[in-house]
């Protein structure tokens, strides 16, 4: 990448016509990509008419209602619903984190009996879809033993649902991570490693202060991916979450769709709100994410 | 728990759940979060709380609710848990499969069968026997309080019936040169025809608004209102047979057939809503079938439409007749406190507090005392007077799975693929299927 | 706790074999013994929400569990339930259309657009994370956007075919129209993750063979394609696997657009399944569709594999 970089700035770019027709290409993907999230921002301020109107106008008419923001925040409580998702969210992000590096080392750099029997089937769990257990997952969650009046055995009460935790357990682990936790540490450099466990320091030390600290990158990717998967969550708080006091941002957007009708402009307006962390989060941790990718076993 | 949500034991147990996958701390997750009681049980010696499911509500319901009801009644906090129709039954399941029911909750028409098969709603004949005299059962409609009745138990008490007649825009109505509106299936027919507007192909206003898109109930709940004017019938009376292959049924099938795909008075699907705006409100459609929500609608959102629109009795077929949707309060059965719930249910349900939440939705009040009520408007009146025409729902307890089968054939026919002949022998074909799995 | 350090003292008295203590250290300072310490958590997790489920959910299969009527087993009624009925047979051909619908396409779009932001351009940067957009954007986000795209009577699209002459189509509600609706959704959705997994990849690829496929033209192109692309096999591989993965499990766009409709035509096997079992009660049908959408992605994956390995070699 560096050297096509360094060629381009000592040539300055060349407008061939072949150059054009990639810019070209890519604006046009770019407008794909970017349309649906302009037209949401544009809908978010208009006024019913304006939102009503055909041919549809992406500038509004009848001036621009940014009171669609107050009303949207102040219909499904946002602030609160912005603090749970947050709890849940950063609970599960930092468990997915150190979680996953974690296993991700031990699979990448310790020999121990049954690893390849264990790291398999973990690949194999990936194929399994989350969608498709939730029932046996909540009825585990809610047998979840010593939990919300449940006994040893998870009996007698209803174990985590109805509570943060319930929401953040199925989310704690992402095999995923681990998956990309390990493929940066195969191809980490063992030297520094070596010299530190021939110096007398423990497995579990190497890993917290030469590994781990060197794994920003994947742990710049794994924020965002595990930021992006509970942020977004929809199904499983749905299942979980029955009272509205505990409810997600993406549960009180659907509720913006009632059986009178859609409140398109509150729906909106909403959504760009919820939408705008993870936009912030993305453009912090980009640098990351190329990087991470890049050096895990994605590459082949 | 429920009135601060992020509070610092909470706060604590869940950093633990966390640490304990971090740290090792606890060889399990499953030790961490131990000692702390779910949250739902209020601690003794505090005030008791009661939680309550809402799903029939408006922005308005929401203020009253919140300002009026739920304060004053003084027995217990309140906690609300606003939901929404198309998620709520699957919310409901789940939320008994974990044993974490809200004490009293609203549901819809089809459920009193299903909660007393599966035993999830208390029977309340004591308390009712019990129950005030100012309270008064008695002020319920008859008919109301049979379909909250299985098995000569009453499971529930009605909140709100949603009773649709038949809407018209004065302006369509003039436009057209009619002397009134239709009185009976030829009249419609002939009024639909004349008030649809096309250009070229497409057509640019419904004569009749029959569905909207999106959902089964969207073709099944307007059949069901054809279907009773032709003295048709969904099951046999003992539950045990599908009788829509019947001709009153095949009928009425062939007469939405006709309007739909032969005249072609709206596009099938037929038009949305615009956000809040029905078709007829903005419009859109010369008349349809509604309940009290396109006067809401209008007041709130469209004064200018409000005078163009006018409701009447059921038309008159076979019989006059219409189809009635109860909703309904449920006290759950695994409530901890059922009296006090009895209790917050007469508080709802009381002549004072059903007039206050029926006027903050324009919904049909239960109570026949209400019919002179300040909020209910002459419209609303028209369709009060229609309750002696209702049906309701046959109360079989499967009803929202035997419904499937139809809605797919119904699909098929009102897209034009299908006889309506083929398609009531086909949906009794299916609907007997699941019904004889039972027997 | 004591009588070990008793037992130890005693042992470096006799000063023969290693002591408990040392033993004891060395245990824990071995590999083994760090590698399960680590895994313990991570491990016990997993089996609770992946493994375990699994095997409950076959039994579950054989049962006639419906949370309120005594347990009993019905032997393989629920699989005969399944493949008796149409409506079923529908659902998992809908699943494997859906994928076969937006894999293909998708990989080869988000292929290409790697390949053109690979290329010596300015504003990589901006490019990204415009294409990565919709990845950002939750399913709730992104259903409520199209939905509103795609209105008969309002929406974007029908005025931007107009252009091209077309009539206003009925998306979401034309059965011939609902799927390759959904299926454009999840393109676009989809596109900017995949992009960017194939961009890392392209950034090993040596030196000189991206040179080459940088020069602009028909010539470059070909480069791309019969030298580079050959080379990210395992990664197409790994994308499509994900990819059809993630498609089959799509549930989200399904519950809150089409409700598997109009005329069954978007009901996958996971609105299938979450309707017999959250609609219905009839967990046991829907564990025993559980499972038939378990075999499926596995007889898929398996497919993927050799498909892409045979061309490989």
């Amino acid at each position: 990448m560096a050297a096509v970089e360094t060629r381009n700035r000592l040539m300055g770019p060349r407008l061939s016509t072949g150059l054009i027709a990639i810019y070209g290409a890519l604006i046009l993907v770019a407008i794909a990509t970017t349309m649906p999230f302009l037209w949401m921002v544009a809908t978010s301020v208009k006024y019913d008419p304006d939102i009503f109107s055909y041919p549809p106008r992406w500038l509004p008419t009848q001036g621009f209602d940014f009171g669609n923001y107050v009303d949207a925040y102040r219909a499904i409580d946002m602030g609160r619903l912005f603090r749970n998702t947050a709890i849940v969210t950063v609970a599960d992000v930092l468990a997915q984190i150190l979680l996953g590096a974690m296993a991700g080392y031990v699979f990448a750099r310790l020999n121990f009996p049954g690893k390849k029997v264990i790291f398999f089937s973990l690949l194999a769990t990936m194929m399994v879809p989350f969608e498709v257990l939730v029932l046996p997952i909540f009825l585990l969650v809610r047998a979840f033993p010593l939990a919300g009046g449940n006994d040893l055995l998870g009996q007698g009460g209803t174990g985590l649902l109805n509570t943060y935790s319930g929401v953040i357990f199925p989310n704690l682990v992402s095999v995923f991570g681990i998956f990309l936790f390990r493929q940066f540490f195969v191809a980490f450099p063992r030297e520094v490693e070596e010299a530190a466990i021939i110096d007398g320091c423990s497995l579990s030390r190497v890993f917290w202060t030469i590994l781990l600290p060197n794994a920003k990158p994947v742990m710049g990717t794994m924020a965002l991916f595990a930021f992006l998967w509970t942020w977004n969550d929809f199904l499983w708080p749905l299942l979980v979450i029955k009272v509205d006091s505990l409810n997600t941002l993406q549960l009180g957007l659907s509720s913006f769709n009632q059986e009178t009708g859609t409140r398109w402009a509150e729906l909106m307006a909403g959504s760009v709100m919820v939408t705008i962390p993870v936009i912030l989060l993305y453009l912090f941790l980009q640098r990351f994410l190329n990087q991470g990718i890049a050096t895990t076993g994605l590459k082949g | 728990m429920n009135k601060q949500p992020l509070s610092r034991r909470s706060f604590l147990r869940l950093s633990a759940v966390t640490a304990a996958g971090v740290a090792l701390v606890a060889c399990a997750p499953a030790a961490a979060p131990s000692g702390e009681s779910g949250g739902e049980a209020a601690p003794s010696g505090e005030r008791k709380e009661l939680s309550i499911s809402i799903v029939d509500y408006v922005e308005e319901t929401q203020k009253v609710l919140e300002d009026d009801l739920f304060p004053s009644f003084e027995a217990a906090a309140i906690v609300p848990n606003y939901t929404a129709w198309d998620r709520y039954n699957e919310e409901m399941t789940t939320a008994f499969a974990g044993g974490v029911t809200p004490d009293l909750f609203q549901g819809g028409a089809v459920w009193a069968p299903q909660m007393a098969k599966r035993g999830w709603s208390l029977a309340l004949d004591d308390f009712i026997a019990a129950a005030s005299d100012e309270w008064n059962w008695a002020d319920w409609f008859p008919a109301l309080q049979d379909d909250a009745t299985i098995d000569g138990k009453v499971v529930a008490v009605p909140y709100r019936f949603d009773i649709r007649s038949f809407w018209y825009r004065q302006d369509v109505l003039d436009e057209v040169g009619a002397a009134g509106p239709p009185t009976n299936w030829e009249e419609l027919r002939e009024f639909a025809n004349a008030a649809t507007v096309r250009d070229g192909d497409t057509i640019t206003r419904e004569g009749f608004h029959y569905s909207s898109p999106g959902g089964w109930q969207n073709d099944l709940q307007p059949y069901m209102y054809f279907m009773e004017m032709a003295d048709g019938q969904f099951l046999s009376d003992d539950l045990s047979t599908c009788t829509l292959d019947s001709d009153p049924c095949i009928e009425a099938m062939q007469y939405v057939h006709a309007l739909i795909v032969e005249d072609k008075v709206q596009p099938y699907p037929g038009f949305e809503n615009q956000g809040d705006l029905l078709p007829i409100v903005a419009g859109m459609a010369g008349s349809t079938m509604s309940s009290s929500d396109p006067e809401r609608v209008a007041q709130q959102y469209a004064p200018d439409e409000f005078e163009q629109l006018q409701v009447t009795l059921p038309l008159q077929h076979t019989v006059q007749a219409t189809h009635v949707w109860v909703n309904k309060w449920f006290i759950s059965s695994l409530s901890k406190e059922p009296e006090l719930t009895w209790d917050l249910l007469t508080h709802m349900t009381g002549v004072e507090n059903q007039e206050k939440y029926s006027a903050s939705g324009l919904y049909q009040p239960p109570r026949q005392s209400l019919e002179n009520a300040a909020f209910m408007t002459d419209r609303m009146k028209v369709l009060f007077q229609s309750t002696t025409y209702a049906r309701p729902y046959p109360k079989h307890w499967r009803l929202i799975e035997l419904f499937r089968p139809f809605a797919q054939e119904l699909e098929l026919c009102l897209s034009g693929q299908q006889s309506p002949e083929d398609t009531m022998t086909k949906t009794c074909a299916a609907i007997n299927e699941i019904l004889a799995e039972d027997a | 706790m004591s009588t070990l350090t008793a037992d130890s003292r005693r042992a470096v008295n006799v000063g023969a074999a290693p002591s408990l203590q040392e033993r004891w250290q060395r245990f824990t300072g071995s590999e083994t013994f760090t590698a399960y310490l680590f895994l313990m958590a991570p491990l016990l997790i997993l089996f609770a929400i992946k493994i375990y489920p699994v095997f409950y959910n076959v039994f579950l299969s054989f049962t006639n569990y419906d949370l309120f009527s005594p347990l009993e087993f019905v032997g393989l009624k629920n699989y005969r339930d399944v493949f008796g009925a149409e409506v079923n047979i529908k659902a998992i051909r809908n699943t494997i259309l859906f994928a076969v619908g937006a894999v293909p396409i998708g990989t080869t779009l988000a292929l290409v657009v790697a390949g053109l932001l690979n290329q010596p351009i300015r504003g990589r940067i901006l490019f990204r994370f415009l294409f990565y957009l919709p990845v950002i954007t939750s399913v709730v986000v992104s259903a409520m956007i199209w939905r509103y795209i795609y209105s008969p009577q309002f929406g974007l699209l029908n005025y931007a075919i107009g252009f091209f002459g077309i009539p206003p189509q009925q998306w979401l509600n034309d059965p011939s129209l609902a799927m390759p609706s959904l299926i454009i959704i999840t393109i676009w959705g989809a596109l900017g993750g995949h992009m960017i997994i194939f961009l890392a990849a392209l950034q090993d690829v040596p030196n000189e063979l991206r040179e080459a496929a940088a020069i602009d033209g028909a010539k470059g192109w070909q480069t791309y394609l019969y030298v580079v692309v050959p080379l990210l096999r395992p990664v197409i591989l790994f994308v499509v696997v994900t990819y059809t993965i993630g498609i089959f499990r799509n549930f989200g766009l399904i519950f809150l657009l089409t409700q598997g409709g109009p005329q069954n035509t978007t009901n996958t096997l996971v609105w299938e399944v979450y309707q017999n079992a959250f609609g219905y009660l009839r967990f046991g049908r829907a564990a025993a569709l559980a499972m038939v959408l378990l075999f499926t992605i596995l007889v898929i994956t398996a497919l993927n594999f050799r498909l892409l390995r045979e061309e490989n070699t």
